[in-house]
């Protein structure tokens, strides 16, 4: 079962990646033109994702944490044991990223469900930095933990020998 | 008011949830503030940070369930206190401490690379 959970759970990363990567690109290095690849994958319509950033965000940071205690038991003392200390820090600084991008979510959801009014040009425009930086933390924080997750499988895998 | 319309009472509690959970954390994960510790060995959990028993012990789920708690706490007294900010303000914070908690505590980490 944990095996099928971990592969749920980077199944829904590359989700996640995809979604958030769209919406943080749109946001913070926005296009109208040109016709390369790039250039539509910035062109896309960031608010759309919002939504589906937020499930699946949420949904694979409780699978993570359902399955983190087999990683502790079964994984970080091999780790301790052979003194790989970097891959416990990697794995600490995914812990860390993935805990405060949960908390970034209310704001971002709330930010970016509301469209940029026109009220104030000053507020207008720091709604639309905010809603870029935290699509971008929160992507930093999927790509982060996405990246060290594949590492350490690689490394031993949950249940590998 | 419209629905969509940015509130200044939602954006006050949220952003300061963002920023004093984020912050929290911090402070959580390097003092050990963590509101419970689990025992994944006996399946058990405590009260508070906890010396290990059988196993290792786990503190992160108290870490978060701490952070989590006080960025609540934080958003009401926000609402209450600190509500004459500007939208722009507490639109500038609810993203630039959170990148900067995250930068420390990424900092923190430095030592698992240079052992």
């Amino acid at each position: 079962m944990w095996t099928a959970l971990l592969i749920v759970h980077g199944l829904l990363a590359v989700l996640l990646l995809g979604a958030v990567t769209h919406q943080a690109l749109a946001a913070l290095w926005p296009t109208r033109d040109g016709a390369s690849m790039i250039s539509r994958f910035r062109r896309v319509s960031a608010p759309v994702y919002t939504n589906t950033v937020v499930i699946i965000f949420v949904i694979t940071f409780i699978i993570g944490a359902v399955i983190y205690p087999a990683y502790r038991l079964n994984v970080r003392t091999y780790l301790q044991d052979y003194r790989m200390f970097w891959a416990e820090g990697a794995f600490e600084i995914k812990e860390h990223l993935a805990a405060m991008g949960l908390f970034l979510l209310p704001l971002y959801w709330y930010l970016w469900r509301r469209p940029v009014t026109a009220a104030a040009h000053e507020t207008e425009r720091a709604q639309r930095i905010a809603q870029g930086a935290l699509a971008g933390l929160i992507a930093v924080a999927a790509w982060t933990s996405f990246f060290v997750g594949h590492i350490l499988n690689n490394i031993r895998g949950l249940f590998g020998t | 008011m419209s629905d969509t319309i940015l509130r200044p009472a939602g954006l006050v509690f949220w952003s300061a949830f963002a920023v004093v959970s984020c912050v929290l954390y911090v402070f959580a994960m390097e003092m050990n503030l963590a509101a419970f510790t689990y025992h994944p060995r006996l399946v058990e959990f405590d009260l508070g940070p906890q010396p290990a028993r059988s196993g290792p012990a786990m503190y992160w789920f108290g870490w978060t369930a701490t952070s989590i708690g006080g960025g609540l706490v934080g958003g009401a007294l926000a609402l209450v206190v600190a509500r004459g900010l500007t939208m722009r303000v507490w639109l500038w914070l609810g993203w630039s401490v959170p990148a900067v908690a995250m930068i420390v505590a990424c900092y923190f980490m430095i030592p698992f690379f240079t052992k």
